[in-house]
């Protein structure tokens, strides 16, 4: 009689024991608990009734009374949100194309042996690295370019990123040579090497790239805060802070809100994280396979 | 975050309003010759220069404070509101205010119709650059170092601020000083005390946004709870009060009597002085006090007996909200203003809100209450606007336009029927009134705060006893809105290495003993410096 074969998972691997694979999935499983019961908690808290919240002391799991849309009801009346969502996402996209052009010129640029003044303006880009200028230097250089109270003033001054740029160059230096040689040897300029060759090769990092610029410049509200004055010029997350940190010492309440009950702030702040995050999570998925390759990659030629 | 960065008032207020202590009637405390610098320092010149009160009477209160040093009460507004300023302020030109905000921003112009009104009464259009309160202090400087401020702006925290204003800002002494601020009636209708933030080398550089008393930190509680349980509200002695917060205490409901370490009650319970002493000409810090250690006695109790809620030093200022509302914590300590949160938070209807005054720690007495900051900041002209100073003061004296006039029912209210409804005699914000008035108008200049709570039967009346009960005897700082160079620099940070100590000794990670290393440490520091150079301003401005 012939031993039945020992089963094997998909890729040849032979299959783990029983009391193996329930330990496996138990940790798994709350491994993903611990992930999803916050996010969980986020989402109900953000739909409960006030009262709800309040007697739960903050948080709630699953509300119980119906749910309750007082909270983004709340924020998104008056228009100032829908704006600054519309803000957010001109910032983020335009942002993000001029960054990554930028950062895959230099990164270019950089990566290439024997461009004039390669040496030091890589040392440049690390001391950029290193040294803050600090806030007020870079408020200075942002108003002496007449940036100021326009969104320019957002997406400008952090377009270049010397940790990204280090990156993409990393990237750029491990291409096989021979590929650039061949193309060079049929005349190629550096345009096209870059253009045709280089980029086309590098898919997988600049979507890495691509997305730290992406979500940097999504969540980013502190350039928003010193550089435009005008608020109807705000992004989303910084009009959203003006939610958060409100009462922390005499709140609109103390005018005399008292018919209309105010949801608490627990579920408003809530709803400004789903608020927040719904872009995000609605763009991670496409991009989430070239991250995991994209990091890989980097990692092992970098 | 430590639970005294949540406090309303607490440092990060004082801090962030940086006018409140930090900008000063400090005459002579600049780098350049202190109390050297003339004009002011004698008595004669000094009464010349404060602006002269008068107090505004056009309204009568349904319950009037200023005999016990609190803000006067409303049950209604008055209905037919008094017209305090004929002609508009504004000149036609734009007015631009830099200055921060505590609520969501408004809509913009265009789709705000309180903004519109507002800029036709004003009768220029009003442009203001918010910034959210914890944010306002590196917008202000970075503004002051790109000279982006606005016409109007109210002073943030920034080292040497007597040098900034004199750099930046317009001297208001001949508009104000004396019988001046005569010709801005609701300029002179802010209370006395809150100048001192506004006065600098013997000149008027802002306007202080007043608040004072309504900003005590007081301990509420939960009648209705204290009622269920058979408690007195009306402890007598520390004991009593610890054996209150026993009879609150329920393991089983998962109810802890305090939301917080009650650090600042017990302390009253002791008469400790209210931040600063006076001992002659010298000032003593409050921390020196010997009955120091008694306090953390007590406080150690309670943390270990279990009657402070065990998440007392890990969540936020709201946390603390939503324990009293919902009772897992009948006592708070928090300041006046926040009554009206309170009312509109609790969710049992039944729900009352109560004072307990601080007794004496022996039984012998009531104890003292500490007395809220005079005013949370102060409103300077830019220079750049000088040409316009009486317009811009102008508009500052419209904001200011009190309680039971048309100018305040408009500015806190709106218009009726698009921001607000009249419900029983008084004004009630809809949601579009909310949002749209939000334009930071309450800190850029205001009326002295009144007690109003409109759609709450009685209630403004109990908020008026409490403070009655509590405010007459209540100890003012000495040193308040007086300028210490020292302080503005190192305050935070020698607060932070106090409260650090304060919240380990409470909770039983260090002795009691710590504390008076601790004080040296603070002492040598800095603490020393800044009670000399508060004590110096002091001297010289009196």
């Amino acid at each position: 009689m012939k031993a039945k074969p020992a089963p094997t998972m998909i890729g040849g691997m032979p299959m783990p024991g029983l009391t193996e694979r329930i330990v496996k999935a138990v940790f798994l499983t709350v491994v993903c608990g611990v992930v999803v019961f916050p996010f969980i908690g986020v989402i109900s808290t953000s739909l409960a009734p006030a009262e709800e919240v309040t007697k739960a002391g903050g948080f709630v799991l699953f509300p119980t009374h119906g749910l309750d849309f007082t909270a983004y009801r709340s924020i998104l009346s008056g228009g100032t949100v829908t704006q600054a969502l519309l803000i957010s996402g001109f910032v983020t996209a335009v942002g993000t194309a001029l960054a990554l052009v930028l950062t895959c010129t230099l990164g270019w640029a950089l990566s290439r042996r024997g461009t004039i003044g390669n040496r030091p303006l890589l040392l440049l880009v690390l001391i950029s690295l290193l040294f803050n200028p600090g806030l007020i230097p870079s408020y200075l250089v942002v108003q002496q370019f007449g940036l100021l109270d326009s969104l320019w003033a957002v997406i400008v001054p952090v377009s270049v990123s010397a940790f990204n740029v280090i990156v993409v160059r990393a990237f750029f230096v491990g291409l096989p040579a021979e590929i650039i040689d061949a193309a060079r040897i049929d005349g190629a300029s550096e345009w096209k090497l870059f253009r045709h060759i280089g980029l086309p090769l590098s898919k997988a990092v600049v979507a890495v790239v691509g997305l730290f610029y992406g979500v940097g410049y999504w969540n980013s509200f502190f350039n928003a805060l010193l550089y435009l004055n005008d608020s109807s010029k705000w992004p989303l997350q910084l009009v959203l802070r003006t939610y958060v940190v409100n009462g922390v010492e005499l709140g609109g309440q103390d005018l005399g809100l008292a018919g209309e009950a105010v949801p608490p702030q627990t579920s408003i702040q809530m709803a400004i994280l789903m608020i927040s995050i719904v872009p995000v999570l609605c763009v991670y998925p496409f991009i989430q396979r070239h991250f995991a390759k994209g990091v890989l990659t980097g990692a092992v030629k970098g | 975050m430590s639970v005294y960065d949540a406090r309303p008032l607490g440092r990060r207020a004082v801090l962030a309003g940086g006018a409140a202590l930090g900008l000063a009637g400090a005459v002579g405390c600049s780098n350049d010759g202190r109390g050297a610098s003339g004009a002011g320092n004698d008595e004669a010149a000094r009464s010349k220069i404060r602006p002269a009160y008068e107090r505004y009477t056009g309204v009568k209160p349904d319950l009037a404070g200023a005999e016990y040093n609190i803000p006067d009460a409303f049950n209604k507004y008055p209905a037919d509101p008094v017209q305090a300023i004929n002609a508009a302020p504004g000149d036609g030109k734009p007015i631009t205010v830099t200055t921060y905000t505590n609520t969501p921003i408004p809509p913009k112009l265009e789709q705000n119709t309180f903004w519109q009104e507002f800029n036709k009464r004003v009768g220029s259009p009003v442009q203001v650059n918010l910034t959210p309160s914890v944010d306002y202090d590196k917008k202000f400087a970075t503004a002051v170092a790109g000279d982006q401020l606005g016409d109007l702006f109210v002073v943030g925290a920034i080292a040497q601020t007597p040098q900034m204003l004199a750099a930046k800002a317009v001297d208001l002494t001949p508009h104000l000083s004396g019988d001046n601020i005569k010709k801005y009636p609701f300029l002179a209708n802010l209370p006395e005390v809150a100048w001192n933030s506004g006065i600098f080398d013997g000149k008027i550089y802002g306007v202080p946004i007043p608040r004072g008393a309504i900003s005590s930190q007081v301990m509420y509680s939960r009648g209705d709870i204290l009622a269920a349980e058979g408690l007195q509200a009306g402890v007598k002695s520390a004991e009593e009060f610890v054996e209150l917060c026993k009879g609150l205490t329920n393991k089983k409901l998962n109810r802890f009597a305090l939301a917080s370490a009650p650090t600042q009650f017990v302390r009253n319970m002791f008469e400790i002085p209210n931040t600063w002493s006076k001992d002659g000409d010298k000032l003593v810090s409050n921390l020196e006090h010997p009955a120091h250690e008694e306090v953390f006695g007590i406080l150690q109790k309670l943390w270990k007996s279990g009657y402070i809620h065990p998440d007392a030093y890990a969540g936020q200022n709201l946390d603390l909200k939503t324990r009293f509302s919902n009772g897992s914590s009948p006592l708070v300590q928090d300041t006046f203003s926040g009554w009206p949160t309170y009312l509109q938070m609790m969710t049992d209807p039944k729900a009352e809100i109560a004072i307990i005054a601080p007794p004496k720690h022996d039984g012998s007495g009531q104890g003292k209450t500490w007395l809220g900051a005079p005013a949370i900041g102060v409103t300077a002209i830019s220079k750049k606007a000088e040409g316009r100073v009486e317009t811009l003061l102008a508009y500052l004296n419209f904001l200011a336009a009190p309680f039971g006039t048309q100018e305040y029912l408009f500015r806190k209210f709106g218009l009726a029927g698009v921001h607000h409804t009249m419900q029983n005699g008084s004004p009630v914000l809809n949601a579009k009134g909310f949002s749209e008035t939000q334009l930071g108008l309450m800190y850029q200049a205001d009326a002295p705060w009144t007690i109003f709570l409109p759609g709450k039967e009685g209630s403004a009346e109990n908020q008026f006893n409490a403070m009655k009960s509590v405010c007459p005897t209540a100890l003012a700082n000495p040193a308040a809105g007086v300028y210490s160079e020292t302080s503005n620099r190192k305050n935070k940070q020698l607060n932070d290495a106090i409260n650090q100590v304060t919240d380990d000794i409470v909770q039983g990670r260090k002795p009691v003993s710590a504390w008076a290393t601790a004080v040296k440490k603070w002492k040598s520091d800095g603490g020393d410096k800044i009670a000399e150079e508060l004590a110096q301003a002091l001297k010289a401005s009196r």
